[in-house]
């Protein structure tokens, strides 16, 4: 039922935006106007054809669970009322295998999503070579409670690959917020340049 | 001209032109498996690195490199579900459920089997259309262009899977995706939020790496497990997957066709091709209904086009140094750096160095699928590896291939950004193909409309090839519905 | 097996850090030489050049200068970055990486905003962009968030003027033919203040030609495949382009295009433009002539390089050395002319000159200008 009513706010917040791609677009030139035009509204009309099939779906599946419900009730031994047949599969059966608790699934992919987020500040505020060793060092070992050696050596390997990266093929990578407001931005190459010379001859 | 066939070959094997097309492959191959890191950032590295060759060095490196590319990129595709290449996005569709399933080394052998095939039809399509190939990309123009980017279109709906109304409604999105951006026309700012960055449109390679690639980390992570949820014994798989080509060699080689010709039109290139095939795998199977739950015909048709892309791309290139795709561009570069200059005298008095052009590609396809063929249950005993310890990595590179596209940090954000929308797709059972395809497209047909109303007014649609185009794009819009409607006519009449 | 990749990793990472250093680059901080008591006295103007460029060296010294160019990978001009990158690390005092960034966007907007706002003002960011976005900026275009008068201009990669070719099958064989006779001309450009949509809109006001402009290819390349296979009449773009790789287009067996006019102060030295007109000559009047000076300009000092206002001036002046010898490299010369690239460097002051020029053009020119290329 989530399932339902989330596809119910994606297909609102679609005709939203879509209203809004048409309403843009009314000040602008005849030829910048017209391909929004031409194609923003019969995707507009799409998109309420898709509300009008979401919101049936909701309906639909509000009217099986009191059904459900109703026969449940007045006749628990009877047999349970059929599924109603809807164009979303059942809601927790596909994403994850029957053996994982789904509550603990969608709590993982919470986290996993915080994780994301936290990886990506990292990269912005230490750069690729210092950011995402050490937030993998903290993923690996705090939360997902791995060994100290799985875990020094994947993060050990991460910081060698961008190492190679930054100083062996000059792929110019962002030094990262605070290094640079500390001024200590720049890679020094120097100690390096032996081992560049002697791979790549240059 | 035979003897500047054999003179090809032949300029591939001396030294140092082998050793270094063997560097390109090593390179290459670490460039597809990276997740994020295209061929385009690798390319532009590498061109550095040419400026001491010759001629003939320089491109067996780098396209040594760029055939090895397509081949690597399905491999990650099948393994993570997460994208290797852009234009490897389409062989995640079956290929990661088939590795879910165990059946990991089938779907790699598949892969890898299918890309030779594809590789190798690719260039011979460009040695053999040396002689026809001035008249073949002069006869397409505006009204040509924006027919078959029309004709690209209509397979939004082979790709929507189970649901024709979720996936219009996301071809449609996609489209209008592609109009962020300063118009073509005026140069006004659409949807930009008045951001300078934003210019050029949303980028191709963050959105897809993000829309693919994210859900899968999210999904393994959910699972808790590894990628690989059953184990089938030993991985007999890979010579099931060779074999697969050859039973279904039908699919292999029309998509390699496929591949191909959309690689020769400047501007499509191996987006829009490894979709196409795809839906034209679905569309041409009798029985449709495993596909995207692990159909190896779903692997076959895109890992086919992605590689016949490359002979294909080459022609507009060498032709008329019209770039088939962006690493073409960067490939013309390193003919501008050697005074290579593309053009007749490629056709003419250069043609041993555009053979040897063909044979690298065909040389490096066969030793990549050689070396990975050694590798492959080693390579597949990943998918045995506890997700955790892969995390980390994919989330970095996935952010990397963001970043590096464009040396941006909103291009990185639009990878994240994608990537949650790809989630929500996901679980709400939208498909996502249609939105990529979508985006690619649109520019080239408001490009292209405009350009052609204006030279032709509505004449435009009554030139020959467009009608013949458009003709095709009515057959894959309708034929489906007409003959399951014959179908059920058919029926009738026998039951009445 | 873990153990010993673990190992090999660790083992690695010590081979790196204890590598010898060949170039005697190596800890930042390098001794400074004892300065002899006498020496000091009897010459000290050398003694401050000597140390200012050794605080330069000190500074650059195994650092990494990013050169930010506004354009992908591949293309014209980010080869002739290229070119220029290869060479320009030696030249500067220390000896830095030079490496090459793309950054496309807006026509190398993009670029030029970053490096004057964002990027770091120590002298390891140089931008590197079209010089017709000064002129965008003169003309009030949109998005222009720097200001060339602030730029610290460094070189520029070449001159060139503009010119248009048509093909021999469209009926039109002169210039005159399409100015005022109602005959128009249809030319391929892909987009609004580019070199291939700017000198036709500027010519059909300051001449009263007749240029019907395609626009909406996707680049340069597109725009030349319509002329090819006859799609559209003729095309403008820069003299550079056509004398370099365009060359087979106008000149030899397979030539398709003849130039019929150019546009610019003075002609480059080649035979393509024997007998063609100068749009110069042609126009009437002092605002015609100005326009068509306007909009030429930003082409004497095409594709500069450019220090953000904040960087120091020892370094600025260090950078300067450094082009200047760089663009007298023998090897940089080799490698041009293998790659058929044209360098023909102005250089700090002369660009500074041009750009003034550009920023006091007259309000009318300016209006007018937004006018037709906005």
């Amino acid at each position: 039922m989530l399932r339902r009513r989330l596809d119910l706010v994606l297909s609102v917040l679609l005709v939203l935006m879509m209203v809004w791609v048409v309403w843009e677009a009314r000040d602008w030139p005849f030829r910048t106007r017209l391909f929004p035009w031409m194609l923003g509204i019969p995707v507009l009309a799409l998109t309420l054809l898709q509300l009008g099939a979401a919101i049936r779906n909701v309906a639909g599946a509000r009217r099986a669970e009191l059904a459900a419900g109703a026969a449940a009730a007045s006749a628990p031994a009877r047999r349970a009322a059929p599924p109603p047949a809807a164009p979303i599969d059942d809601p927790d059966a596909a994403a994850v295998p029957a053996t994982v608790d789904p509550r603990a699934a969608r709590a993982r992919g919470l986290a996993i999503v915080g994780w994301l987020l936290v990886f990506f500040a990292a990269i912005w505020l230490l750069g690729f070579r210092w950011g995402t060793p050490l937030t993998g060092l903290v993923f690996l070992r705090y939360y997902a409670g791995e060994s100290w050696r799985a875990s020094v050596i994947v993060v050990l390997s991460m910081y060698a690959f961008f190492l190679l990266l930054e100083a062996g093929l000059s792929v110019p990578l962002p030094a990262g917020v605070i290094p640079q407001a500390l001024g200590i931005g720049q890679l020094d190459v120097g100690p390096l340049s032996a081992l560049r010379q002697a791979l790549l001859g240059r | 001209m035979l003897e500047a066939f054999v003179a090809g070959l032949l300029n591939v094997f001396t030294v140092p032109v082998l050793p270094l097309m063997l560097l390109g492959i090593a390179v290459g191959f670490a460039v597809g498996i990276l997740p994020g890191i295209g061929s385009p950032v690798a390319m532009a590295l590498m061109l550095p690195f040419v400026f001491g060759m010759k001629p003939t060095e320089a491109f067996a490196f780098l396209l040594g490199m760029y055939s090895v590319t397509s081949t690597t990129g399905d491999i990650t595709s099948i393994l993570f579900g997460v994208p290797g290449e852009s234009i490897s996005a389409a062989t995640i569709v079956d290929g990661h459920p088939m590795a879910k399933h165990g059946e990991a080394g089938r779907a790699l052998g598949a892969a890898l089997m299918s890309s030779l095939v594809g590789a190798v039809v690719g260039a011979f399509t460009l040695a053999a259309a040396i002689p026809i190939v001035t008249p073949l990309v002069l006869s397409f123009a505006s009204p040509e262009f924006f027919a078959l980017a029309l004709l690209g279109i209509t397979f939004v709906a082979a790709l929507s899977g189970g649901n024709r109304l979720k996936g219009l409604v996301a071809g449609g999105i996609g489209l209008v995706l592609a109009m962020v951006g300063l118009d073509p026309q005026e140069g006004i700012e659409r949807y930009t939020f008045g951001q300078v960055a934003l210019w050029e449109g949303l980028g191709l390679v963050p959105i897809v790496v993000g829309l693919f690639a994210i859900p899968e980390i999210i999904e393994l992570w959910m699972k808790g497990t590894s990628i690989a949820e059953t184990r089938i014994g030993k991985l007999g798989g890979v010579w099931q997957g060779i074999k697969d080509t050859f039973i279904h060699l039908g699919i292999t080689f029309r998509c390699s066709m496929i591949g191909t010709f959309i690689g020769i039109i400047p501007g499509l290139g191996g987006s829009v091709a490894q979709w196409v095939s795809y839906a034209h795998a679905v569309q041409s199977s009798p029985d449709q209904s495993r596909f995207g739950q692990g159909d190896v015909r779903g692997v076959l048709g895109p890992g086919a086009a992605n590689n016949s892309g490359a002979g294909g791309a080459l022609i507009p290139t060498i032709a008329f140094g019209v770039p088939g795709n962006l690493v073409m561009a960067i490939l013309l570069g390193a003919f501008i750096i050697h005074g290579v200059q593309p053009g007749p005298d490629m056709l003419t008095t250069n043609l041993p160095l555009t053979f040897s052009m063909v044979w690298v590609i065909v040389v490096a396809n066969i030793v990549t699928v050689a070396i990975c063929l050694l590798f492959l249950n080693h390579l597949a005993k990943i998918t045995y590896l506890r997700a955790a310890l892969l995390i980390p990595i994919l989330i970095t590179l996935v952010y990397l291939g963001g970043y590096v596209d464009a040396n941006s940090f909103l291009a990185m954000g639009l990878a994240l950004l994608f990537g949650l929308i790809g989630m929500l797709m996901v679980y709400l059972d939208w498909p996502r193909p249609p939105l990529v395809l979508g985006l690619v497209l649109g520019p080239l047909v408001e490009r292209y409309v405009f350009i052609s109303y204006r030279l032709y007014e509505f004449g435009f649609l009554l030139r020959p090839l467009v009608v013949l185009i458009l003709l095709i794009a009515a057959a894959v819009l309708f034929l489906p519905s007409l003959q399951r409607t014959g179908a059920k006519w058919r029926r009738v009449w026998r039951a009445g | 097996m873990r153990k010993c990749l673990a190992l090999g990793l660790m083992a690695a990472l010590l081979l790196m850090a204890c590598a010898a250093p060949s170039t005697g680059s190596g800890s930042a901080a390098a001794p400074a030489k004892p300065a002899a008591a006498g020496a000091a006295a009897a010459k000290p103007a050398q003694q401050t050049a000597a140390d200012a460029e050794r605080a330069v060296a000190d500074f650059y010294r195994g650092k990494t200068v990013r050169v930010i160019v506004g354009f992908a990978p591949g293309g014209a001009t980010d080869t002739a970055a290229r070119l220029i990158q290869q060479v320009l690390g030696k030249h500067i005092p220390g000896n830095p990486t030079v490496i090459i960034e793309n950054k496309p966007g807006g026509g190398s907007l993009l670029a030029a905003n970053t490096v004057y706002n964002s990027e770091p003002k120590d002298g390891t960011a140089i931008g590197m962009f079209s010089s017709s976005l000064v002129l965008q900026q003169a003309i009030g275009a949109q998005g222009v968030q720097f200001d060339s008068a602030q730029y610290q201009w460094l070189a520029s990669a070449y001159g060139t003027v503009a010119m248009c070719a048509t093909r021999p099958d469209s009926g039109i064989n002169t210039i005159q033919d399409i100015m005022g006779t109602g005959k128009e001309m249809t030319v391929s450009s892909f987009g609004k203040g580019t070199v291939s949509y700017d000198p036709p809109a500027v010519l059909n006001a300051a001449l009263g030609t007749n240029f019907k402009i395609i626009t909406g290819y996707p680049g340069g390349a597109a725009q030349r495949l319509a002329v090819k296979n006859g799609e559209v009449q003729g095309f403008c773009t820069t003299f550079e382009t056509v004398s370099g790789i365009e060359r087979p287009m106008v000149e030899g067996p397979n030539r398709v295009a003849k130039i019929i006019i150019w546009a610019g102060i003075e002609a480059p030295d080649d035979p393509l433009l024997q007998g063609v007109p100068s749009a110069l000559d042609l126009a009437r009047t002092d605002a015609d002539r100005e326009l068509i000076r306007a909009m030429s300009l930003p082409l004497a000092f095409n594709l500069p390089m450019a220090f953000p206002p904040g960087v120091p001036q020892d370094r600025v002046a260090a950078m300067l050395r450094a082009l200047e010898q760089a663009h007298k490299d023998p090897d940089l010369a080799a490698a041009a002319q293998q790659a058929n690239q044209d360098f023909s460097p102005l250089f700090s002051d002369q660009i500074t000159q041009v750009v003034q020029q550009i920023l006091s053009l007259s309000p009318e020119s300016k209006a007018k200008l937004k006018d037709l290329l906005q």
